[in-house]
């Protein structure tokens, strides 16, 4: 690539991601991922089972489970009822 | 290089115990935690964090770290005592003499947005990699990125500040800041990602390089999570009076928008279904057309005739200060 190239890429919900590919986009394990799913605090936007596609509303969802965990050294089902808090706020504010 | 004073981050003393670090890091994550911020540097501001406890909570990360602190202190107090007014000094070319650290490389809490002097202390960096290392992909990369409603609506190119490793002159992988020109996609909303293939750091072992993901937010935070899009639509003053068709721009294209007559400054004129596509079956937003009614000045050929006369056929009834209309 050029300096100055103007670089186009994909929007995610367009051409959403795979298992694999969402892990990779969040820097964790596939496992970690697949426990959260089975433990339904993490959804798809379509598919199942190793088809399951994921777009960007998990994206975003998959990174804040990961940060809230991590950072306040919170357990997943808690940091699944902070997330789920904060996109009901974000719901509200939007007037949805 | 600039060194990071990880004690003064976290707000403790150089000889504060475990339970201290552990309370001051919570205090602080609960406070900058970009979740509940929504100041723009937060995200930052929780990266600092986060190194700092990444090296002070770990015994090993803490011990080595201490050695290069304590020598940090005396270079400060020296530079200090010669300017007479307190002064952060660059660190010295020696400065990892008497650092020992041999615990795992870490690529970070968060692996983002943390400092070149944490990369080069604990990273991967730290390492030299083995000539028969195994090819590794490199990490994905995320950023956000602010755009206008206007660059939603008619698309745009923007510049993007990645911050990513790569490997140096030297071979060793180093913090590296790349500024990349991106096109942003007519009808993108808040909350979306854009991919670029291979723009995140740059693999290990002839691994391939990682991705991007650019997450894109609005600059009025009110509508970030609405489909709806706000816009000015300027009109001129005989438009607004008269009425008529004007067109403008739209998510989903051009469009004729009929002006009632006398439609003031300031109404709001909305286009349903004329926003944001809506995604997983979402109606499309509104459009939001806010009227702005744009005065000629009088130095415009013909203008000042045309205020004139229009002084003298309606100034006897117009009263503007009074309410306006008659």
């Amino acid at each position: 690539m050029k300096d100055g190239d103007v670089l186009v890429g994909v929007v995610i919900d367009e051409q959403t991601l795979t298992l694999e590919e969402l892990a990779c986009a969040c820097g964790v394990s596939v496992d970690w991922l697949s426990q959260r799913l089975e433990a339904g605090l993490l959804g798809c936007c379509n598919g199942d089972g190793d088809s399951r596609r994921f777009a960007s509303p998990q994206l975003q969802r998959a990174c804040r489970l990961l940060a809230i965990e991590r950072d306040f050294e919170a357990n997943q089902e808690l940091a699944a009822l902070v997330v789920d808090l904060l996109e009901e706020i974000h719901r509200l504010r939007a007037g949805r | 290089m600039r060194f990071q004073d990880y004690y003064r981050v976290m707000g403790v003393a150089a000889d504060a115990d475990a339970a201290a670090i552990k309370q001051a890091y919570r205090r602080q994550a609960r406070l900058l935690h970009p979740d509940v911020n929504p100041s723009a540097d937060a995200h930052a501001s929780m990266a600092r964090i986060n190194e700092a406890y990444d090296v002070l909570a770990d015994p090993q990360r803490r011990a080595a770290y201490d050695g290069v602190h304590r020598r940090h202190r005396a270079l400060q107090a020296a530079t200090d005592a010669g300017a007479g007014k307190p002064a952060e000094p660059d660190l010295p070319g020696d400065w990892q003499q008497g650092f020992n650290y041999d615990g795992p490389a870490s690529a970070g809490r968060g692996g983002q947005g943390f400092s070149d002097f944490f990369t080069s202390m604990f990273g991967r960096a730290a390492k030299p990699e083995p000539p028969d290392a195994p090819p590794e992909r490199g990490a994905d990369e995320h950023v956000k990125l602010v755009i206008a409603a206007s660059d939603a609506i008619e698309g745009a190119v923007r510049s993007v500040n990645v911050r990513g490793l790569a490997p140096d002159e030297q071979g060793h992988r180093a913090v590296v800041m790349r500024q990349l020109q991106v096109q942003i996609p007519k009808g993108i909303r808040a909350g979306q990602h854009i991919r670029l293939p291979a723009q995140g750091s740059a693999g290990r072992g002839g691994g391939p390089s990682g991705d991007l993901y650019l997450e894109i937010q609005f600059k009025d935070a009110a509508r970030e999570n609405s489909r709806d899009v706000h816009e000015q639509l300027p009109l001129a003053p005989w438009e607004a009076a008269l009425g008529g068709d004007v067109s403008t721009s739209t998510p989903a294209g051009p469009v004729s928008v009929t002006v009632p007559p006398d439609t003031p400054h300031g109404k709001r004129l909305r286009l349903k279904g004329r926003g944001l596509a809506g995604l997983d079956g979402e109606l499309a937003g509104d459009m939001v057309l806010q009227v702005e009614v744009k005065l000629p000045a009088s130095t415009l050929p013909g203008a000042r005739a045309a205020y004139e006369v229009m002084a003298a056929a309606v100034g006897r009834d117009f009263h503007p200060r009074a309410g306006g209309e008659p």
